[in-house]
């Protein structure tokens, strides 16, 4: 057996806006839609990957994620790691916008990463939470689709959800 | 003169539809509704509430049982086994939080706990199945009760917030 040390195989991955990233194949396997595909294609000698639904700046930070992720894995489980993992993903939550917010989410959806979806979703959810009904539709572009009838209708039935809904800070 | 201005305004109606091509959000939740469904199991119950208000679809997916089953044993580790089948025979998740889950959090005070402990859930699901019985004992109307109304002897004053 030969003592060279072996390359960690790379993987090229280009975005939609035709970036091309170099990731290690331990991060590319992170990433279960590619993971599939070379399961399921073990001879597969692709170059490159392209990834016509994320772009750069979605792929730069979804490869930081999982580097990081896979970093705090390769370390012995203690609290004192959960909760380096909890703060790290904190901070990359907070300094996002909500339109960054749900490109990411697109994008790891495409992707599956799980974890990262995980935990994408439970951002969103926060930001949504105890907020009014106006504040969640502007959150996602969503248009009133209810007839002023069916809107007053569905608003007594929830009543009760609208004691102590947060003013609108935005 | 008159080729030239119909020449830009064609260019400008081309430009309005990729104006409004990229208006369109990116990311159109409504045409992801399996991650809308789990952004809205991660909400509390307050704002599924709000959440069923947004829209017709959004009111849909609120209406699922299995975001209130979520709702109602989130905080409980491990998750009360094989109650689904009673609670579903009961009324479902939504009921059940809606009787006994909301009014026990609410009794238990403004101090917001991480989870919740065995006794309350058994509690809770305890005061599901008296609201389950009592509604049977309504609809049967003895002594010409009116349907829905409740004896004095009922149980269910203990799901009515107390003001102390």
């Amino acid at each position: 057996m030969s003592m060279a040390a072996v390359e960690t195989k790379k993987i090229t991955l280009r975005t939609a806006d035709n970036h091309e990233f170099e990731v290690e194949e331990a991060i590319a396997m992170e990433f279960s839609t590619i993971k599939t595909f070379f399961d399921e294609n073990p001879d597969a000698s692709e170059d490159t990957i392209p990834l016509p639904n994320v772009t750069s700046k979605c792929l730069s930070a979804i490869i930081e994620y999982c580097k990081s992720h896979l970093a705090f894995r390769a370390r012995e489980t203690s609290s004192s790691i959960d909760e380096q993992v909890r703060t790290y993903d904190e901070e990359f939550v907070k300094a996002r916008d909500n339109e960054s917010l749900k490109e990411l989410i697109l994008a790891a959806n495409y992707l599956n990463i799980k974890a990262l979806l995980d935990m994408l979703n439970q951002a969103v959810a926060d930001r949504i939470k105890n907020k009014s009904v106006e504040y969640v539709r502007r959150f996602f572009g969503l248009e009133n689709d209810y007839t002023p009838e069916e809107e007053a209708a569905i608003r007594a039935e929830n009543e009760w959800a609208f004691e102590g809904v947060d003013p609108d800070d935005d | 003169m008159v080729q030239h201005h119909h020449r830009n305004r064609h260019r400008q109606d081309q430009e309005t539809v990729e104006e409004n091509k990229e208006k369109r959000p990116k990311f159109f939740i409504n045409d992801h509704v399996d991650i809308l469904v789990e952004i809205l199991k991660r909400l509390d119950g307050r704002s599924l509430g709000v959440a069923a208000c947004v829209c017709p679809l959004w009111c849909t997916i609120a209406r699922n049982d299995s975001l209130w089953e979520d709702l109602c044993f989130r905080h409980v580790s491990p998750p009360p086994s094989s109650v689904r089948s009673v609670v579903v025979a009961l009324g479902g998740y939504k009921r059940l939080y809606m009787a006994c889950v909301r009014p026990v959090l609410s009794r238990l005070g403004r101090v917001r706990r991480a989870s919740w402990t065995r006794d309350e859930v058994q509690l809770s699901l305890s005061l599901f199945c008296v609201d389950c019985y009592e509604r049977l004992g309504g609809s049967n109307s003895s002594n010409g009760r009116l349907v829905g109304e409740l004896s004095p002897s009922s149980l269910m004053f203990l799901c009515k917030p107390v003001n102390v």
